[in-house]
């Protein structure tokens, strides 16, 4: 993921799609352990940094034993994004995403990786409060505002 | 009918509505025969020179008065593209004078509305359809991977159809939307609530391929793109989230995002997530990309009378974009129209009927409601 959250970022920061409001990631990962909780919050920790803002409310949906995790949030500049994450035994794995900035967007289509490829995640720290977030959200059934589980005085 | 005459067809609404494409559809079918331009006598003085200029331009008389035009007996069809807020109430009369709906997208402003069209047409015994993308061949080719079990049992669906036209504007960011829980009005001229105009497609999509029932919605609507929208306090962005029966997750973006943000008409896709395997579907693949030394292209120039480029008619000399070129297969419902006609010579419903299109509407409608909120909203919600 390194290479692909470095270049989006470098497109940020030069302003060519404007600010950046919407991201939709739809990503298919090869099981590696950890568990599909912690890759989601990976993803939406990536998602948060793109946007430059913090979720206000999470509404994550997963069935248990299930492959698939998908959550919406929602920020605290009104930006918003979707992340759906699978794990399946596939040869490669596929991220696919759209990241719309108001000015223009940014697309990586989800094609099969070279073989080989790893997602390496970049070393952007999973908040406590996130996976907090996520836990209550898939165990209420329903959205969870950050402001119920986190203090951030 | 066909095999002796033409099914004649009635244009509820001309110029500036839907009615510019659905016409051409009617037309290129050889089954129908287009018989006259009508409205309710008391449109506005605009809509009604927009309802004139277009028969002019087709070719048609226009009938100023809906009943005297419904009355005749060489109207077979109804072609339904009244605004949003008469829409529900003209496709009732049109089903009580016994005649076939075609319906733009959505059919109604409110589930009230939508179940009342629904009645009419099961009580006047009349078909009907709402015009969608299903005949689209990679909406299909996601329909057969769904039904064919090639990615197992179906767990999640995520549709994304947005559109890539209008100017974006410097329309302040910066705090979310606040929602009308129940929004009434739908037509503006610079402006559309695009998590209901462009949505109902994702949303048809999803109902059409899953063959499920929307359970729960939870949505959010956002102003990012235009000054126009935000203006009239509508939307440009839209995402819902749904559960279906079986467990099914969904979800779907929705909006308008400026000419220059994709490079072709906006990005369409449909992800199928099965318990074998993850399958998308991209409305432009397969295609061709082509890059010459000619001019690159440039969107139209602004048009005050229609500045997000929703009509064809107020677009005729707009270049197209060229750098991508789809290789879709033939297949012998691409015309949406051509497939109704089947289903009135066969006597079979629509795969997208009113029922359905009553369907659309209500997850729409939630997806107001829990964007107001902020909570999920289960359906069936409040028939208003």
């Amino acid at each position: 993921m390194q290479f692909l959250y470095q270049t989006v970022k470098e497109i940020i920061d030069a302003g060519s799609v404007g600010t950046p409001v919407f991201v939709r990631f739809v990503v298919q990962i090869i099981p590696s352990g950890e568990h599909i909780l912690d890759t989601l919050a990976r993803f939406l920790v990536i998602t948060g940094s793109w946007l430059a803002s913090i979720p206000i409310r999470v509404y994550v949906q997963h069935k248990e034993n299930s492959a698939q995790i998908t959550a919406s949030a929602e920020y605290t500049g009104g930006q918003t994004a979707i992340v759906s994450v699978n794990l399946a035994d596939v040869v490669s794995s596929r991220i696919d995403f759209m990241m719309l900035g108001n000015k223009g967007a940014v697309y990586h289509d989800g094609g099969v990786m070279p073989p080989g490829f790893d997602i390496d995640y970049e070393p952007l720290e999973v908040p406590e409060w996130l996976m907090d977030a996520i836990e209550r959200s898939l165990f209420a059934g329903k959205p969870v505002s950050i402001e119920e589980v986190v203090d951030f005085e | 009918m066909s095999k002796f005459q033409p099914y004649g067809v009635l244009l509820v609404a001309g110029m500036m509505t839907h009615q510019e494409n659905y016409s051409d559809f009617f037309l290129a079918d050889p089954r129908c025969k287009l018989i006259a331009v009508t409205d309710e006598p008391d449109v506005t003085p605009r809509r009604a020179e927009l309802d004139r200029r277009f028969a002019f331009e087709m070719n048609l008389p226009y009938i100023p008065d809906l009943d005297e035009a419904l009355a005749r007996d060489d109207v077979d069809i109804v072609s339904v593209c009244a605004e949003h807020e008469r829409r529900g109430r003209v496709a009732v009369k049109c089903a009580n004078a016994g005649k076939h709906l075609y319906l733009d997208k959505p059919m109604a402003c409110s589930v009230s509305d939508a179940d009342a069209v629904v009645t009419a047409v099961e009580s006047a015994g009349v078909k009907s359809q709402v015009y969608s993308m299903v005949h689209s061949s990679w909406v299909q080719s996601a329909k057969q991977a769904v039904e064919s079990g090639v990615i197992g049992e179906l767990i999640a669906i995520h549709c994304d159809i947005l559109f890539a036209k209008g100017y974006t504007s410097d329309a302040p960011l910066g705090k979310p939307r606040k929602q009308d829980p129940y929004p009434k009005q739908f037509t503006f001229i610079d402006s559309k609530r695009e998590l209901r105009a462009t949505g109902v497609y994702s949303v048809g999509l999803v109902q059409w391929i899953t063959g499920a029932e929307v359970e729960t919605v939870f949505g959010a609507t956002e102003n990012y793109f235009f000054g126009e929208h935000l203006h009239n306090d509508v939307e440009d962005f839209g995402i819902l989230t749904m559960t279906l029966e079986n467990g099914i997750v969904a979800t779907i973006s929705a909006g308008r995002i400026g000419y220059t943000s994709h490079p072709s008409s906006g990005p369409m896709k449909i992800h199928l997530v099965g318990t074998k395997n993850l399958i998308t579907f991209n409305a432009y693949n397969p295609r061709v990309e082509v890059y010459t030394s000619e001019t690159p292209w440039t969107p139209p120039k602004l048009n005050p009378d229609d500045p997000m480029g929703f009509w064809n008619s107020t677009s005729k000399n707009a270049k197209p974009k060229k750098s991508w070129v789809t290789a879709n297969p033939s297949q012998r419902h691409t015309n949406d129209v051509s497939y109704f006609i089947d289903c009135i010579e066969s006597n079979h419903k629509s795969e997208v009927s009113a029922k359905e299109g009553a369907a659309q509407v209500e997850v729409l409608m939630a997806g107001y409601l829990s964007a107001a909120t902020g909570s999920v909203v289960s359906l069936p919600i409040p028939r208003l």
